[in-house]
């Protein structure tokens, strides 16, 4: 399980996250919602230590962390254990799929490249490919390309799988490869905190959803409560917004 | 002219040798150089910046002649012996490496910082994030602008002569001297040069070939 405790970020004067609490059951999915620029990446940011939180703490497990004054050693483990899938997906380009998987797990874990890549297999037949394990990413449409870099984030084991709107930058038919792997996922009872503007995606997989505003989670509940009856006005009027696309 | 080819061809191997080993010594030093400048390290990186100002912003001659005739006289006297060969090879590095320094910055920045990203979020260190990711991309940047370095340094080595190391141009002044053979002896000294900068230039075509391939682009 994964608790946050008032979470603090501002950017050179601007509040950007304003005391964010969230608990996350171990195989919970919860989904972030919200208009650009509430701080719904900067708080996935602050989690997988991409940016440094100026307050607040972060419990993963049994293991407490103080996110304000974090210690280098800490904040590996924190990275080890949860992983991150980009909008732009970052697949490192100078390597070719196969070890865009085991690059992670031969340095960081350690593991010996046969059996790193044994394991890298595995996945990639998970996420449906196993015939691109030999090409560069340059090579790869959007949404294949997201399916690897998911499978990277898979490959580590990490307690929590954190996505940054990962369907936000593909074409449009490609959106569904993406959503049906996650949704995939979810049905494995894997723990995941999803940023999405995907409203009907978020309603049919998550446990939790939660709306945020302006720095802070204005609603949480189940899909049906936020999603379908929001009580605060903020929350229906970007509902309505996006039902009126 | 044909029987000064292998007089030449025989200063050419200190040219070479020179060359060689200044390239080298430079490359490792700018890679340092472009790390701390780009990583920017508390103080080294303001002396690093200094260092960059003054080696590309003065001329290699005024540096060999301060550097042989200044600087070493008055540490003669407490050290070692250097020979004008090592000053030149110290100078040409030191020089050079300040070019190629602001090369490898550039192309370190020109990775886009996804890239850098990616490799912490999977809890990579910073200097395997670096190396593993982030230089292996940059390098391909950098190799027309490295290769350029290259070249210079092949080029200014001719200078070495004016603090009396024995190459290729000494030479060449000597025998042209000797019988008035100016014209041959300095086309002779020109098409040598031309000659290892073309093994430069493939070489670099040659690398770049081969790192378009290995992030699957086809040239």
């Amino acid at each position: 399980m994964i608790e946050l405790k008032s979470i603090h970020k501002s950017f050179g004067g601007l509040d950007v996250i304003k005391g964010i609490d969230l608990s996350i059951a171990k195989g919970q999915v919860v989904s972030l919602i919200g208009p650009s620029g509430t701080g719904k990446s900067t708080l996935l940011r602050c989690i997988n230590c991409l940016e440094k939180a100026d307050k607040g703490s972060l419990q993963i497990e049994e293991s407490q962390f103080d996110l304000e004054n974090i210690s280098k050693k800490d904040e590996l483990w924190l990275r080890r254990n949860t992983a991150m899938v980009f909008q732009s997906f970052n697949l490192f380009n100078n390597k070719i799929v196969l070890e865009n998987i085991t690059e992670g797990l031969i340095v960081v874990k350690k593991m010996s490249k046969k059996q790193a890549e044994e394991k890298a297999l595995e996945i990639l037949s998970q996420v449906g490919l196993l015939d691109k394990k030999d090409e560069h990413p340059s090579n790869l449409s959007g949404g294949q390309q997201q399916r690897v870099a998911i499978g990277r984030a898979l490959a580590l084991e990490p307690k929590i799988i954190l996505f940054d709107e990962p369907t936000s930058a593909l074409d449009p038919e490609l959106v569904n490869e993406v959503l049906m792997l996650i949704r995939d996922l979810a049905k494995q009872k894997r723990t995941m905190l999803i940023v999405t503007h995907e409203i009907g995606f978020a309603r049919s997989v998550s446990d939790k959803v939660c709306f945020m505003d302006d720095g802070i989670i204005l609603e949480q509940g189940s899909p049906q409560e936020v999603i379908d009856n929001p009580k605060n006005d903020r929350t229906k009027r970007f509902l309505n917004v996006l039902k009126n696309r | 002219m044909v029987n000064l080819v292998p007089i030449m061809l025989k200063y050419a191997t200190v040219t070479i040798r020179l060359s060689a080993m200044a390239i080298a010594l430079g490359f490792i030093l700018a890679s340092v150089i472009a790390l701390v400048v780009y990583g920017k390290v508390p103080v080294l990186c303001d002396f690093f910046k200094l260092y960059i100002s003054f080696f590309r912003g003065t001329p290699l001659m005024a540096q060999l002649f301060c550097f042989y005739f200044g600087i070493l006289p008055v540490l003669k006297e407490l050290v070692l012996k250097v020979s004008s060969f090592q000053a030149a090879l110290l100078v040409l590095s030191l020089a050079s490496s300040a070019y190629m320094a602001e090369s490898l910055r550039a192309a370190i920045s020109s990775v886009h910082r996804g890239q850098m990203e990616a490799a912490k979020s999977i809890g990579m260190t910073y200097m395997q994030a670096m190396t593993r990711i982030i230089l292996p991309q940059a390098i391909r940047v950098a190799i027309p602008t490295l290769f350029s370095s290259f070249i210079n340094i092949v080029k200014d080595t001719s200078l070495v002569f004016a603090i009396g190391v024995k190459e290729m141009m000494a030479t060449a002044q000597l025998e042209g001297s000797s019988g008035y053979r100016y014209l041959e002896a300095y086309i002779c000294v020109l098409l040598i040069y031309w000659g290892m900068t073309s093994v430069l230039g493939f070489a670099q075509k040659h690398i770049e070939t081969k790192l378009a391939k290995s992030v699957g682009e086809t040239v």
